[in-house]
């Protein structure tokens, strides 16, 4: 990996306790722009808390998280998705759920979430387009007015997909996006991800080995709040230290 | 052609709204004075239940203290009537500073949308940016109800205690007897207030604004995830709807020709949750179908069962109880809600058979 | 009247006009009358916080309870010369089957639907109070002091009913606390607010779990409302007076633990005693709901909520 390239989020000894547990040890990394990072590691490795950190939900007890260059350590949810674009996606389908499709993108959709915004908005022909891109790369084009509430869980998941893409966000987190899911929606929500990368710096979160293997290049190990291994996809298959937690079991 | 395909596909509850809109504009035309002088008076309290609907239906967030909001406007335009008319028990001579803007009829009107929107806005200030969420608010709205209550009775210096306050009736700002219309005139006065504020929850609902509600309701903790305040989208809600209920307040006492402290207490307050409630919440048409259907009920059984039993009232409450209990076993949607619901189901088949055939 | 007490009351009045400043003894009669209706709202408030702090339902018939408990005072103990404790007893075996009846009847199918849950109480209390007021009728009914005795302890006043009220509350609260925490029911119940689910895996009726603590809160409220009638008028509306009261200590009190109930029940009565010396009882209500509001914004879940994990 050239250093060259611009760094997006850079956490720097990132540790977190709650009531004496230690979920995060000092743990550094690296995210460059327009990357698709996969994070894996067994259950408790500290993979929710990590997102938790990194979007403001949890408050680290020492360290930093940098995101773009910036500082963005124990500032709130909403500052952090407003003003520096992070975006995520949570376990489990988490929508809107007696709106229809198409209104739960219109909520996601960027730049029209202040209070002003909302009060003078209009719906503008690019809006309109956006939108309607957005239905089609989830492939909820036809699904449009149900809602959210009769999709199946698989739409569901990339209704949030979607959502999250529609803020518009330098990064996007998602977690376990192929949880529930059957084998060929599996399939096709990787080559969504895969779309998406380039446009989005990404970094997902995924138990389902054969899901990473389709979309990952770079990947992250991690284990009890510490950070394991490193490098691509073939080398963590071949790092001794990473099948002995991990990959045995798959 | 294309206006008549848009109308086919409006939402059910949209020729439910015209019906009702056709049905009052028709009804004094055909009903005796008394009759007219009644439905001003449910015209009132459909702005009132529309009022709670925007901030229960659509924010979720459910108010069981709205007559608070309604009361603080009708006892503005009492205590300004009783001033600039001198009633006999006034023995103040002047107003304190804060209430000095309803020395004029213009001001008190002002004040009868203001001072219940400023209410709304302090309670919704220290609620909503201190997250107190669910049915803690509630609870609290319901306490403050009971204590406004109180606090009108007690400060009898203002609101004549617990006899309440006549009003000059059938004006709509002026506090003299010259300017009172008939009753025919001012049923349409009031209808055009509730076209009005139909139209302002319409637009409210439409917006982007209404759709945030609408999020907010449905999962207020993914929206932080969007950069969205929910905090400021309830409080700005809560005081629209609470200027809504004090005009509400003002028509109906200007209705009614007086006020008094079940103007702000808790029957009233759990009353209009159960009109929405009836009714179907989160579509507008609910509030004002179950107001009309329960208060026409209540005046009809009223005056069927006054020359059985004197004790009439006590009776209604009991049917009323049942009512709810039925309501929420049977269609806890509400009528409208319910009706909707069946429209949605087949125009969803409609659409899922669509998308089948074109995957074939 | 001539109560001793009411008396004593008038004179302090006439103290005030008089323009002679508060003293030591007035003070000390405030305190002691608030912290006797501390007591009471504590047990009046009692059924309500157990049902909402463990099944997560708001009991709005809760406060109509009280009233049915009342009338039961009166026609057991008043009309039926049962001994006043039987009276309390059998009150609380009324309350429970009854509450047992509306469980399984009604509140059983809304559990986790807050709006359904409020209106279907509602609807359950106004059915209570106008069957009440059909059967009843409006007059106001008068339940005399089991004890009548009044106690002076250096310049203050107490009434003895209302010592006993202070042990009933007391005993409620103790019995509670030992019913929760000591038996196998009471093990039961605590494992069901942590985990329904799981708790249902190990064998357990979580439905009858349900029943006998929504059972218990109504069968405290009928108790409740038996102890306070001697105190009160016995009407039909009687419910009604306490529903601002014993809400808005659930609301400062929170619900996770019946000690965050006792405090709140002395801070708001002890408040609403010493503002209403000076002003009156109305005002120190408004004062204290006010106060209530600022404190709940700056600790939305109540004061003296355990800090949990995260």
């Amino acid at each position: 990996m050239s250093d060259e390239r611009k760094v997006l989020l850079e956490v720097k000894n990132l540790s977190v306790e709650f009531n004496g547990f230690k979920a995060f040890t000092e743990v550094n990394m690296k995210i460059y722009d327009g990357e698709l990072r996969v994070i894996i590691g067994p259950n408790g490795a500290g993979k929710t808390t990590f997102m938790d950190l990194v979007t403001g939900k949890t408050t680290p007890t020492s360290g930093k998280v940098i995101f773009d260059g910036v500082d963005i350590t124990g500032k709130s949810t909403t500052e952090i998705t407003r003003d520096y674009h992070i975006g995520r996606k949570f376990q489990g389908p988490n929508v809107f759920d007696n709106m229809t499709v198409k209104e739960n993108i219109e909520i996601a959709m960027e730049g029209y979430n202040s209070m002003h915004r909302c009060v003078f908005f209009r719906k503008s022909k690019e809006f309109k387009e956006k939108v309607e891109e957005i239905l089609k790369l989830i492939d909820l084009y036809d699904y449009r007015h149900f809602m959210a509430s009769d999709l199946s869980h698989g739409q569901r998941q990339w209704l949030e997909i979607g959502m999250v893409v529609a803020q518009n966000p330098k990064l996007i987190i998602l977690d376990e996006p192929t949880a529930g899911m059957t084998a060929d929606e599996t399939y096709k929500t990787g080559e969504m991800i895969k779309k998406l990368k380039g446009d989005h710096t990404l970094i997902v979160v995924e138990h389902d080995m054969d899901f990473v293997r389709q979309v990952a290049e770079y990947v992250t190990v991690l284990n009890y709040g510490r950070l394991l291994a490193e490098g691509t996809m073939e080398e963590i298959q071949n790092n001794e230290e990473v099948i002995a937690v991990y990959l045995k079991e798959d | 052609m294309k206006i008549l395909k848009a109308f086919k596909n409006l939402p059910v509850n949209r020729y439910i709204d015209m019906a009702i809109l056709l049905f009052l504009l028709v009804f004094p035309f055909c009903s005796s004075t008394y009759w007219i002088y009644v439905m001003s008076g449910i015209m009132a309290y459909i702005i009132f239940a529309l009022s709670l609907d925007l901030l229960w239906g659509y924010t979720g967030l459910m108010s069981m203290g709205h007559s608070l909001l309604f009361g603080a406007g009708g006892y503005m335009i009492g205590i300004a009537c009783s001033y600039i008319n001198k009633a006999d028990w006034v023995e103040y001579e002047k107003l304190t500073w804060f209430l000095s803007p309803l020395s004029s009829e213009v001001g008190a009107f002002i004040m009868a949308l203001l001072l219940p929107a400023l209410i709304s806005f302090i309670i919704g200030f220290f609620m909503f940016s201190g997250k107190i969420q669910g049915v803690f608010f509630s609870l609290i709205t319901l306490a403050l109800s009971g204590v406004a209550e109180l606090f009108v009775i007690n400060q009898s210096k203002y609101t004549h205690g617990n006899s309440g306050i006549t009003v000059i009736s059938r004006t709509l700002i002026s506090d003299s007897k010259a300017d009172r219309m008939d009753d025919f005139t001012f049923y349409f006065v009031i209808l055009l207030f509730l076209v009005l504020a139909y139209a302002v929850c319409m637009l409210i609902v439409h917006s982007r604004v209404g759709k945030v509600l609408q999020a907010v309701r449905e999962n207020e903790s993914r929206l932080t995830f969007f950069g969205y305040k929910p905090s400021a989208f309830k409080m700005l809600i809560y005081t629209v709807s609470g200027a809504m209920a004090g005009l509400a307040g003002v028509l109906y006492v200007r209705t009614q020709g007086s006020v008094n402290s079940t103007a702000v207490g808790i029957n009233l307050a759990t009353l209009v949750l159960v009109w929405v409630a009836v009714g179907g919440r989160g579509n507008l048409t609910g509030a004002m179908v179950g107001t009309l259907v329960l208060q026409i009920a209540e005046t009809v059984l009223n005056s069927v069962f006054s020359g059985i039993s004197a004790d009439f009232a006590q009776y209604w409450k009991l049917v009323l109880g049942i009512i709810i209990l039925v309501i929420v076993f049977v269609i806890p949607k509400g009528i409208v809600g319910t009706v909707i619901d069946i429209q949605q189901k087949a125009r969803d088949q409609k659409r899922k058979d669509a998308i089948l055939s074109k995957e074939e | 009247m001539s109560h001793p007490v009411f008396k004593r009351q008038l004179d302090l009045r006439y103290q005030k006009k008089g323009g002679i400043p508060m003293n030591g003894a007035l003070i000390g009669q405030l305190l002691v009358s608030g912290a006797c209706s501390a007591f009471v709202l504590l047990l009046t408030s009692l059924g309500l916080v157990i049902i909402m702090g463990y099944m997560k339902v708001v009991n709005l018939a809760h406060t109509e309870m009280l009233m049915a408990g009342a009338f039961m005072c009166y026609y057991l103990y008043s009309v039926l010369h049962i001994p006043f404790v039987i009276t309390l007893i059998l009150a609380y075996v009324i309350s429970f089957l009854f509450g047992m009846l509306i469980e399984r009847t009604v509140i059983c199918h809304f559990y986790g639907k807050m709006a359904e849950t409020l209106l279907a109480t509602y609807a359950i209390s106004i059915i209570m109070k106008q069957l009440a007021l059909i059967l009843f009728g409006k007059s106001y009914k008068q339940v005399a002091y089991p004890v009548s005795a009044v106690l002076h302890i250096g310049p203050v006043y107490i009434e003895s009913y209302k010592l006993i009220l202070c042990l009933i509350s007391i005993l409620a609260l103790v019995g509670t606390l030992v019913f929760i925490n000591k038996t196998t029911m009471g093990r039961k119940i605590r494992s069901t607010t942590q985990n329904r689910t799981m708790t249902n895996c190990l064998g357990i009726d979580t439905r009858k779990v349900d029943t006998i603590t929504f059972s218990h809160g109504m069968g405290l409220a009928g108790l409740a409302g038996a102890a306070i009638a001697p105190l009160s008028t016995v009407t039909y509306s009687l419910g009604e007076s306490w529903l601002t009261n014993t809400f808005m200590n659930v609301v400062l009190g929170g619900v996770s633990s019946l000690f965050g109930t006792v405090a709140s029940s002395f801070i708001i009565q002890e408040s609403i005693a010493v503002i209403s010396g000076f002003s009156n009882s109305i005002m120190g209500q408004i004062i204290v709901l006010l106060v209530v509001i600022v404190i709940i914004r700056i600790k939305p879940e109540g004061l003296f909520t355990p800090k949990g994990r995260r």
